[in-house]
């Protein structure tokens, strides 16, 4: 281990001292120009735009330095021939990768920690400047939520099954006895707020455009039955909130919410995560510091693969390698999804309808079918081999006004063992017979 | 399996007692090295192959080794000649394509072995963003050192090598001396066993050449064992107690240094200045089996050291600066 930390220093003050701090520097100008520049229609959108540039600004500088540092050291150790002084001590190559590795994961977190503290400030200044303190608080405060336990769906007060569309949503038409109930357990204390406890509601309905419709929201003591009636008009796309008196939820904390239309016009989606009672929110900073953290652990894995490219590599395939992986990793919802689309094979993958374009009867030819086939495993084979970014990137959470979940630095952590753990081993197995020339 | 520890007759032991003892390709395990052998090498071969694995250069060729604790040892050969590669496979940063190796009874490369070994490489390759102390340090770290034993050698090596003045400045500035210099102090941090020098003298002048040879033969007299790669003949002459001479990737030569330079057929008398009489009457005695009668002459480089030595003595007193080297 001793070896190993200080393998990792050297790499540490290595990069600092090849000015890679630099970096932030250009992430500074890179924030501030776009954000200035933009244009703003409504007054959170330039602190909305601070917060997008600065979380995807942070995950992409970040990992353009970590990749391209980890690709080029050890080839150039090698080049270098600073390797054979490095080799000739008693660090085992394990160790070397390690070390290596490590240093590029200490210069991460020093390069996220002078972004993110930058980031703070700048977008506490734009929201300052543009909001008042209950804007700023709103929109940048961790909300956090309590689920509903289960949902149910009762016409003319029978429970139907719910089957929901590929879309996660299940629809319900415009009759007026349809009743989305929501069931939460043990809501107390977590989410009283003062005298209230507070629900919000996001339906989305096939109207066009930001379509109003009215409904009701009923409150139920399941223990009792003594229910409160409030009426709402809910938004398209937007979050609709309600507030309701804590005695209404049983000895348990248990309570119903059941949801009625009282306009008939158009269909609404309803999910099981659409309703749901509000938490105390995190502050900012602390969600900040969560999402930071997740993109360390994403930086952590983009090191140790470029670190696997760089053990058998030269400096510019490694880098080309590095980066190749990483966009992979960034498009894996992408992939995915061509690989779905290639499922109805060639002829789709091809945009070409069958007896249409080139004339073809009803089905597509055999070649054309095998084709698609391949793609297909090809492309979830490589979607199921790349690492999925997407488990780093907290920055939806934080652009939607959320908490990250813990659950979600817990994959996240997880997912850095599994996967950065077997990136370090493979580097370990190519480097451990590779010869220094 | 040539045996160079044991002196034989005319000191050399020429090719054939390298090639044709081995036990062939599949050759034993090596046995435990006595206390006395610290390298040992059997049947070591080295090929480099091309991308497809087809074999292109055979670098080192069933080579046979032993090399006592304490001795200073030469290993000769023009470029190419596989010096370097022996090096390495003992390092091991190159992994021999047959044969063994064994450094202080460990496997090349196994911590073991490199924990009690000093290597300085064929070129000085540093961290050039680091200063002279840094390095050290960092070297110093890889090998376990305790801060305060660290910073104490490192002070050390710095006085040793003559790099006061130009401990703090970056290596990037170092002059390719210097940077033999920081090279050679490296190799000592740990306080090795076993040093392995490649081409130690490389990049040094005259002055800096003879600080490396008193140091080789400083090690030799603290009882380590040095294995010294030169193409440099004079420096070996200087300081090898033995040598082996490759020649593409074989053993030509291994011997005693004093028994392989030794002219068995000529006869060596030296005495004070002789006078007109003197002479006539050794002619008289020898006869004509008399070659010449001259003067001993000096090398070179002791007449280069002399007059360096007698300019600072009369034009300038003050020591000379380690980075002028």
């Amino acid at each position: 281990m001793w070896e190993i930390l200080s393998l990792a220093r050297h790499t540490f003050r290595e990069s600092v001292r090849k000015k890679v701090m630099l970096v932030a520097g250009l992430y500074v100008v890179v924030v501030v120009v776009s954000t200035g520049l933009a244009p703003s229609y409504y007054p959170e959108a330039r602190t909305e735009l601070a917060l997008a540039v600065a979380l995807k600004g942070m995950a992409l500088f970040g990992l353009i330095t970590v990749v391209f540092l980890a690709a080029t050291n050890i080839p150039d150790d090698i080049h270098e021939q600073t390797i054979y002084s490095l080799l000739a001590k008693p660090v085992t190559r394990w160790r070397l990768v390690a070390g290596r590795t490590l240093g590029f994961v200490l210069l991460a977190a020093l390069l996220l920690l002078v972004m993110s503290v930058f980031s703070w400030a700048f977008i506490r200044f734009t929201a300052r400047r543009y909001l008042d303190r209950a804007q700023e608080a709103e929109l940048l405060a961790g909300r956090r939520f309590l689920p509903a336990t289960s949902l149910q769906v009762l016409k003319g007060g029978q429970v139907q099954e719910i089957t929901p569309s590929p879309e996660g949503y299940y629809w319900v038409h415009g009759d007026l006895d349809m009743v989305a109930r929501y069931s939460f357990l043990n809501v107390l204390p977590a989410a009283r707020w003062g005298e209230h406890i507070v629900g919000e509601l996001e339906f989305i309905s096939n109207a066009r455009g930001t379509g109003v419709l009215r409904g009701v929201v009923t409150v139920t003591n399941p223990t009792t039955g003594r229910s409160e009636d409030i009426g709402l008009l809910y938004q398209n796309y937007k979050v609709s909130t309600f507030a309701f008196a804590p005695d209404l939820a049983d000895e348990r904390g248990n309570v119903l919410v059941e949801v009625k239309r009282s306009s008939t016009e158009d269909a609404l989606g309803v999910r099981p995560r659409d309703l749901r009672l509000r938490l105390r929110p995190i502050s900012f900073e602390w969600n900040l510091a969560k999402a930071v953290l997740s993109l360390l652990m994403g930086l952590t894995v983009a090191a140790a693969l470029a670190v696997m490219g760089s053990t058998m590599l030269s400096s510019l395939v490694s880098i080309c390698f590095g980066f190749f992986l990483c966009f992979l990793g960034n498009v894996v919802e992408g992939l995915q999804g061509l690989a779905a689309s290639v499922a109805q094979p060639a002829a789709v993958f091809f945009n070409l309808t069958p007896g249409a374009s080139l004339g073809l009867a009803e089905a597509p030819p055999t070649w054309m079918t095998v084709l698609g086939l391949v793609m297909r495993y090809l492309l979830t084979g490589v979607s199921l081999v790349v690492p999925d970014f997407r488990t780093f990137y907290a920055s939806p959470y934080l652009l939607a006004g959320h908490s990250v979940p813990v659950s979600f630095l817990g994959s996240a952590a997880l997912y850095l063992l599994l996967y950065g753990g077997g990136a370090l081993v493979v580097a370990w197995l190519l480097f451990r017979r590779r010869e220094m020339l | 399996m040539s045996d160079g520890n044991s002196p034989v007759g005319g000191g050399a032991e020429v090719k054939a007692g390298a090639r044709e003892a081995g036990p062939g390709p599949a050759a034993p395990e090596l046995p435990v090295l006595s206390e006395d052998v610290v390298i040992e090498t059997r049947d070591l071969t080295k090929v480099f192959a091309d991308f497809w694995g087809r074999p292109k250069v055979t670098a080192v060729h069933k080579l046979n080794l032993s090399i006592r604790r304490g001795e200073v040892f030469g290993l000769l050969g023009p470029n190419g000649s596989g010096k370097t590669t022996t090096v390495k496979m003992l390092l091991g940063l190159l992994f021999p394509t047959s044969g063994q190796a064994r450094v202080l009874g460990y496997r090349p490369g196994s911590v073991k072995a490199t924990g009690r070994i000093g290597f300085l490489p064929e070129e000085s390759y540093f961290y050039r963003f680091l200063d002279a102390v840094e390095t050290l340090d960092f070297y110093g770290q890889l090998f376990r050192l305790p801060r305060k034993v660290r910073a104490e050698r490192i002070r050390t090596l710095i006085g040793l090598v003559g790099l006061e003045g130009a401990a703090r400045r970056p290596l990037r500035e170092y002059s390719k001396g210097m940077m033999r210099r920081v090279g050679l102090a490296q190799a000592l941090i740990n306080d090795p066993d076993v040093v392995f020098l490649d081409e130690p003298t490389s990049g040094l002048d005259p002055i800096g050449n003879r600080e490396i040879k008193d140091l080789i033969l400083r090690l030799k007299a603290d009882g380590k064992t040095v294995l010294l790669c030169s193409h440099l003949l004079a420096d070996v002459e200087d300081v090898c107690d033995r040598i082996a001479i490759l020649h593409r990737g074989e053993l030509s030569v291994t011997g005693n240094m004093r028994d392989l330079l030794a002219q068995r057929d000529l006869t060596q008398v030296v005495t004070r200045r002789l006078s007109e009489g003197q002479l006539a009457r050794l002619r008289e005695v020898v006869g004509d089996d008399l070659i010449s009668v001259e003067a001993p002459r000096t090398t070179l480089e002791e007449l280069f050291l002399r007059v360096i030595k007698e300019q600072e003595g009369v034009g300038n007193p003050e020591p000379r600066p380690a980075h002028l080297s």
